[in-house]
């Protein structure tokens, strides 16, 4: 017999550290203890030594079916889960209270994604004033 | 215009694939006017409900297949009427074609013994597909296989009976289960990929049962090139997608080349505990 049924944010973060490479999920998630986990109800799962160097897993899609979530716990569920996964960007679900989850974790992407465009055009803009400087033709030279 | 051809004339002398979908009664009987010796795959799926289709003409049609299409690599007859006339019939074409040639064999049928002991036996078969129905298979000995799928409606005895068993190139395994004797089926899979070899190679594994089960994971930690694992059943009195943090650890630290893993199915409305 099992000892418990469902999987804890303990057993995502070894599936995310260990494969690397997973794409789509579909198991049954503890996602009272993902709350918990989130809120540090509970302790955060401590990294083993070989997953202490963690490579992002490569996670885009998690299919939940019909579980049910706490009232009001969608935006911390889908922390969690983008904590986990930082590349999750679907879920698939049955039980529409999944619908929050998902809408937040699409805006939470859309805001990465144009912070990221931001600081690449930051960086560039700040590379090529510095290169300016640098490639100058300075009175010496002359 | 079908039914004025010239007889015995193929209506596309330079036919080499034949695809069909949706085949329906009224069409079946001119399936063959379209091959010719040229014909080098025969792709059929018949409409759903199969039992809109004749059996005896389905039957008498594909025992044409061999002597119309001397030359055949690739055979797929999906949805078949389930009938014995079907049955013999589609064994009594394999036992006629030939044997060299075959890569792909895919038939939602049974097969009778001597059909059985041909399949087992081709030396350039590489995808599979067949029901096994109260049946034993003899030991595959199918060099170039790469995918496989068994529909079974009965136990997995054949499963025990890798003696001899060649199978170097099996990366695809897909297996249906259509019986309430699931048992210990992953236990039965695990002896014979581990008995051939398999266990090293195989990239998918993906286990169908229509009856609820609670299978033993653990059956599955030798299999550790696996890219893709899919086991499902459905839920009945609890959530079959559920498995624990002890499971889900041994998996990811066992297999950490999975990019699929699906256990259960869509998981329902149970509340954790």
């Amino acid at each position: 017999m099992r000892n418990s049924i469902g999987v804890t944010a303990k057993g995502l973060v070894e599936l995310a550290c260990r494969c690397i490479h997973l794409s789509l999920l579909r198991v049954h998630i503890r996602v009272d203890n993902l709350v918990q986990a989130a809120v540090g109800d509970v302790a955060p799962p401590p990294p083993s030594a070989e997953t202490a160097s963690r490579v992002e897993c490569a996670l885009t899609t998690l299919s939940v079916g019909s579980i049910p979530i706490p009232e009001g716990s969608a935006l911390t569920i889908a922390m969690a889960l983008l904590h986990i996964f930082p590349r999750i960007s679907k879920i698939k679900y049955i039980n529409p209270d999944w619908n929050d989850v998902q809408n937040t974790i699409k805006l939470s992407n859309q805001l990465f994604h144009h912070i990221g465009a931001l600081t690449h055009s930051l960086s560039r803009r700040t590379h090529s004033t510095m290169t300016r400087h640098t490639d100058a033709p300075t009175g010496d030279a002359q | 215009m079908l039914q004025h051809r010239t007889l015995n004339t193929p209506l596309l002398p330079g036919l080499e694939a034949f695809v069909c979908h949706e085949t329906t009664a009224a069409f079946t009987p001119f399936i063959p006017s379209f091959l010719s010796p040229r014909t080098v795959v025969i792709d059929i799926k018949f409409v759903v409900p199969t039992s809109e289709v004749p059996e005896l003409m389905v039957a008498s049609m594909i025992t044409t297949f061999p002597t119309l299409c001397p030359n055949l690599l690739e055979i797929t007859l999906r949805h078949l009427p389930k009938d014995q006339a079907v049955f013999t019939a589609v064994s009594d074409m394999l036992l006629a074609c030939n044997r060299n040639t075959l890569q792909r064999f895919e038939v939602s049928s049974t097969l009778t013994r001597a059909a059985r002991e041909v399949l087992s036996q081709l030396p350039n078969l590489r995808e599979l597909s067949l029901i096994l129905s109260n049946t034993l298979l003899p030991p595959l000995v199918l060099p170039n296989l790469a995918k496989m799928e068994i529909v079974h409606t009965c136990g997995h005895e054949w499963l025990r009976n890798s003696n001899g068993a060649t199978l170097n190139k099996l990366t695809t395994v897909c297996l249906l289960i259509f019986s309430p004797h699931v048992g210990d089926f992953l236990e039965a899979f695990e002896a014979f990929a581990v008995a051939t070899s398999v266990s090293t190679k195989l990239s998918t594994l993906s286990i169908y049962s229509e009856y609820p089960w609670d299978p033993n994971y653990s059956s599955l930690l030798e299999l550790k090139n696996l890219t893709e694992l899919q086991v499902l059943t459905p839920c009945r009195v609890t959530c079959s997608s559920t498995v624990n943090d002890d499971i889900i650890t041994d998996l990811a630290r066992a297999m950490p080349k999975l990019r699929i893993l699906q256990l259960g199915s869509e998981p329902c409305g149970i509340r954790s505990a």
